[in-house]
């Protein structure tokens, strides 16, 4: 494309060469030449900086300057572009280090965000200057423009041969201008490419959005389902109230929550050490070791060690996943699980093991795992109390029955003392009665002891050898003819009878009937053998001699009858009546 | 020298009554022994006095004897001692009477009292059985020392 252009103006150039002796028109041609190249290399050229350089290089060239720059700053006093050639280090100091000072200098009017009127390219100074400047001081030439908020500057060197001339100057604003437009065009471009770079960098932060998004969506819904996993499992469990039941159905839920295909659940009471265990899936012998006293040292480390959801913050609970802990309790290493404390005296594990996933317990199970476990405790802790009371209840109606019991007891007993009271209060008269009665002197005294005495003599009686009989021998025995004391007179006178006196000897001594024969009923045998044996026994006998207390007359008659005497009589009245009849007695 | 106040005569009394006590219930008990072992001749004895009905004479014969122990007894041991006291100054007023009758009738029979064959009945026996009835009185009228039945009635009150 170049080699046409310079084929098309190669023409023009030759054909013109005579008519134009000045070379003003050669010039003139070069200069557009030099333009319109400098517009094509500029329009290849993307960045501010490389436009300037570009554009330097190309207005040092076709105006024989050997020192130029070129600065573009914002109205901030920030340097856009800066593309120095020629100068000395030291001189372009100003340039590199203080833009803001050059803006504050000759752009006062642009500020940053209120666009001034723009101005085209024009001619600050040309030639050489006197006094401090801000640029280098082997400047000659100054263009300056302002374009919306921007502000450049073109400076150049003195030129090799010559001064500028005004087409010099001409070429140079019109060279400026096109760099301007240019520049301008870089601007837009890299505004554009910014503009692209921040879309395509919003474009990767909205990927990166989305796919946060996403995966928080993801975290979302495993969220969701773990807390309505934990809702379920609150749900179920709180209506339990069997600690062994309600210790059954957390095993089987946290198990399933965490996918394992073996679990146990131990709970631990201080006093005693009394164990109580749950086990799925797995024989209870392998917790043979897990005693009361190591878990309540692994709980005890484990409060105090704040551990992984540890004591720390009121949490009375916690994980234990190092299988060298697990050890130490005598727990099964390969189960991990989480430790609990129930309340004072009640603590105890949950162990979980052969998960489908072989990795630890992610941070959701391990979330699900504390929470239900806080879940299980609470309601552990309800269905204790809930056990407490029924067990309460019960003891209360056992202390009730006792009580009643008691009290029926009570009232027996009170009853017996009421029986008891009435008769000590009956014996109290009584021994009061009798008290009295021992210094009195009773009827009742004289009729019992003559009763004892009359019973014990006649029982006596009748068992002693020498006892006597209690009636009178006459009653039992026929009556014995009696006879007139007047008939007996007679019938003694006329010899015709034989009297006999049967009193005792004193009494016969004392007084008798005249020729009585003395016959004692006590010497009967002895005294009738002298004196009546010989006695006929047809002939007739009056016996007398009875008195109030003895009836001897009647005695000795039977007796003379049963010796045979046919004719024995007893005397009518006795010794009284004979004598009240007057009849004689002896002495 | 002060005269004994009440009291000390209340003790003399009852000492004395005590004494009397001891002596007339042994001598009933003694007197008692041989009569209840030969009532045959008791029997006789009491026949002699003339003063029992013939068909009385064999069952008192073997009761009163029994009487004369029980009450002997029981005066010694101080059970219902003014009713044994009573009944055993009837007993002698009986046989003083008795023995005042057979003295006034002059019948000459042995008192009987404690054996069968005895003295017979003089005045001095009825000194005698007065001397005891005035014992038997002495006795009611003072003794209160050491009645088993009033030591075990208090006993009972004490319950």
């Amino acid at each position: 494309m170049t080699a046409d252009m310079e084929s098309a103006a190669q023409p023009l150039f030759c054909r013109d060469a005579d008519g134009d002796p000045s070379g003003a028109l050669a010039r003139r041609l070069f200069q557009l030449q030099t333009l319109n190249e400098a517009s094509f290399e500029l329009s290849r050229l993307a960045s501010a900086q490389e436009i300037a350089d570009s554009f330097l290089l190309t207005a040092m060239g076709a105006l024989g300057a050997v020192q130029g720059f070129v600065l573009v700053m914002t109205a901030a006093g920030v340097r856009r572009a800066l593309s120095i050639r020629g100068f000395p280090e030291a001189e372009t100091a100003g340039l590199r280090d203080d833009p803001g000072r050059i803006m504050q200098t000759y752009c006062s009017g642009v500020k940053p965000g209120k666009p001034s009127p723009p101005s085209r390219p024009h001619i600050l100074f040309a030639g050489k200057t006197s006094g401090p400047m801000l640029f280098p001081s082997g400047t000659v030439i100054l263009v300056k423009w302002v374009m919306d908020d921007e502000c450049g500057f073109v400076g150049l060197g003195p030129k090799i041969k010559e001064a500028y001339s005004g087409e010099d100057r001409d070429f140079l604003i019109s060279l400026t201008a096109t760099f301007q437009h240019f520049l301008g065009r870089a601007f837009f471009i890299e505004e554009i490419h910014r503009l692209n770079a921040d879309l395509q960098s919003g474009y990767a932060e909205l990927q990166d959005s989305l796919a946060a998004s996403r995966r928080l969506g993801k975290e979302l819904d495993r969220r969701v389902y773990h807390l309505r996993a934990v809702n379920d499992t609150v749900n179920e469990l709180s209506g339990l109230l069997d600690s062994g039941e309600l210790m059954q159905r957390f095993l089987l839920l946290s198990m399933g929550a965490v996918s394992a295909a073996r679990g146990y659940l131990a709970l631990f009471s201080q006093p005693g050490e009394q164990r109580r265990l749950v086990c799925r899936g797995m024989e209870e012998a392998v917790l043979a070791e897990a005693s009361g006293s190591r878990i309540s040292r692994l709980v005890t480390r484990m409060l105090f060690s704040g551990g992984q959801g540890g004591g720390s913050g009121g949490l009375r609970r916690g994980l234990a996943v190092d299988a060298e802990v697990l050890t130490q309790a005598g727990l099964p290493a390969d189960m991990p699980g989480v430790w609990f404390v129930v309340d004072d005296s009640r603590f105890g594990f949950l162990g979980l093991g052969d998960r489908l996933t072989p990795a630890a317990f992610d941070p959701l199970e391990c979330d699900f795992l504390l929470t239900a476990t806080g879940a299980f405790t609470v309601f552990l802790r309800n269905a204790g109390l809930y056990e407490e009371k029924n067990r309460l209840i019960d003891n209360l109606a056992a202390q009730n029955r006792e009580l009643q019991e008691t009290l029926d007891c009570l009232t027996r007993s009170r009853q017996e003392v009421d029986v008891l009271k009435a008769a000590k209060q009956r014996i109290t008269e009584l021994v009061r009665c009798e008290m009295d009665r021992v210094g009195r002197v009773s009827v009742m005294d004289f009729v019992l002891i003559l009763c004892v005495s009359l019973a014990i003599g006649i029982l006596f009686n009748s068992a002693n050898p020498s006892g006597v009989g209690l009636l009178p021998s006459s009653w039992s025995r026929p009556a014995i003819q009696a006879v007139d004391p007047s008939l007996a007179r007679s019938r003694l006178d006329q010899g015709a009878a034989v009297v006999v006196d049967a009193r005792p000897r004193e009494f016969f001594e004392m007084k008798h009937i005249p020729g009585a024969v003395n016959l004692p009923l006590s010497l009967f045998d002895f005294v009738y053998g002298m004196e009546m044996a010989d006695l006929d026994p047809a002939r007739e006998v009056v016996v007398y001699g009875g008195n109030i207390s003895r009836r001897y007359d009647d005695d000795v008659a039977a007796l003379l009858i049963e010796r045979g005497h046919s004719d024995v009589k007893v005397l009518s009245g006795g010794l009284d009546a004979w004598e009240k009849r007057g009849f004689p007695v002896t002495p | 020298m002060n005269a004994p106040d009440h009291k000390t005569w209340c003790r003399l009394h009852a000492w004395l009554a005590l004494a009397f006590r001891v002596y007339i219930g042994g001598l009933f008990i003694y007197a008692s022994i041989y009569k209840i072992n030969y009532p045959a001749e008791f029997a006789e004895t009491i026949a002699s006095y003339q003063v029992v009905p013939y068909f009385l004479v064999n069952i008192t014969a073997v009761v009163l004897p029994w009487i004369e122990l029980i009450t002997g007894t029981l005066l010694l041991a101080g059970i219902r001692p003014r009713a044994a006291t009573a009944i055993l100054g009837g007993l002698l007023v009986l046989f003083t009477l008795a023995i005042a009758w057979v003295l006034f009738q002059g019948v000459p029979i042995g008192c009987g009292c404690f054996h069968t064959i005895e003295d017979p009945i003089s005045w001095k026996t009825l000194v005698r059985d007065l001397a005891w009835l005035a014992m038997t009185a002495y006795i009611f009228a003072h003794d209160r020392l050491f009645h088993l039945e009033e030591h075990f009635m208090m006993k009972l009150k004490e319950l």
